[in-house]
């Protein structure tokens, strides 16, 4: 094993021990300064040596996981990198250089639970700091959310133009940056939260404006955006009340948006 | 499906009631589905025990309309879910 990396997400810390010099170099390439060479008292997660051999390609560009639960721990599969962890976030992924999204996706569904456990959630969504608040535009691939982070790219600070991490403290929701990003030259390097100013749904039109979205259809929107953590149907409960208290206490908009207007005049 | 069938909520389908409206997210395909305040109250009765005439039996208490009418809703509701694949039959 070589010396030890810290993992931080929206504060939650992990330290990874990996196997070798040359995944170490990866994940720091990738994922600095949410990885650094560092020690704290965090969760252990190893990154082993994976059989690259069994890796069985990109699936045309998609990168399919599968999730599945047996008692406290969580196993993650994405085509042949496999990992695994417990209730308490230490553990292991095999993995060797390469397929960085696979290891990626081991990542992005520990911290779906890591924040699930902490009060939070990662939400399928962009995210943006816009004249001193957060701005969270969510939907699903396709829904327009690069190209408003694009927008916002000159105007303020894009925190992630395909997944952002969310959580309650003090009785706020705050936006986290994550380093889960879908266009590479729209991901931020830097650490940073902001209270949520306003969640806006995306919705393509020929006109720019925005309304109240319907309680029902916040709600919905919320529900269908939190991904992974509904594959273990212990954490239901928690997932609901987590998406109780957002839908309850953030502004929740229909931003219905023309390809090239100003945006952010409306929102 | 008839009267005499008993359903129950698949595993996998987590809902909250808002208002009028009940939302269904079907965990495994992604899918949402909205019901209205009918649609919310029959989705709360299907519990894995009771018949859907005893749901019909409640619908009668609640709303003011014809049984004919309310059996027909139900079981075309009901059929509806299935399809889905938001309920199972109890055997």
């Amino acid at each position: 094993m070589g010396s030890s990396l810290l993992f931080e997400i929206a504060g939650l810390s992990l330290t990874l021990k990996c196997a070798s010099q040359k995944v170490e170099d990866e994940v720091i390439d990738r994922y600095s300064p949410f990885a650094e060479y560092g020690d704290a008292e965090a969760p252990v997660v190893t990154v082993t040596c994976g059989d690259l051999t069994s890796v069985r390609g990109d699936a045309g560009g998609e990168w399919p996981l599968a999730i599945s639960c047996v008692g406290n721990r969580v196993d993650v599969e994405s085509l042949g990198v496999e990992g695994w962890f417990t209730t308490d976030f230490t553990g292991n992924v095999k993995y060797d250089c390469g397929k960085p999204e696979l290891l990626e996706n081991f990542f992005r569904v520990l911290y779906a639970f890591y924040l699930l456990n902490n009060g939070g959630m990662l939400l399928h969504a962009a995210g943006v700091e816009y004249r001193g608040g957060g701005y969270v535009f969510v939907g699903q691939s396709g829904s327009g959310k690069s190209t408003i982070s694009r927008m916002f790219r000159d105007r303020g600070i894009v925190y992630s133009d395909d997944m952002v991490a969310i959580r309650e403290e003090g009785g706020r929701f705050l936006l986290f940056s994550t380093p889960f990003r879908g266009e590479e030259t729209l991901w931020l390097r830097d650490r940073r939260q902001i209270p949520i100013e306003k969640v806006l749904i995306p919705v393509k039109s020929d006109k720019t404006y925005s309304v109240v979205a319907p309680e029902w259809e916040a709600l919905a929107k919320i529900m269908a955006n939190v991904p992974f953590v509904y594959e273990v149907e212990g954490a239901h409960s928690r997932v609901m009340r987590i998406i109780d208290e957002f839908v309850k206490k953030v502004s929740i908009h229909k931003l219905y948006f023309e390809k090239k207007a100003p945006v952010w005049e409306v929102i | 499906m008839d009267l005499n069938s008993v359903v129950k909520k698949k595993k996998g389908v987590v809902f909250r009631r808002i208002l009028d409206e009940m939302v269904l997210l079907d965990t495994k395909g992604g899918e949402v589905v909205v019901l209205n305040d009918v649609g919310g109250d029959i989705w709360e009765y299907i519990d894995g025990s009771r018949s859907l005439k005893e749901i019909l039996e409640l619908l009668q208490e609640r709303y003011e309309v014809e049984r004919e009418v309310l059996e027909r809703d139900l079981l075309e509701f009901v059929d509806q879910l299935w399809e889905a694949g938001l309920i199972e039959e109890v055997t």
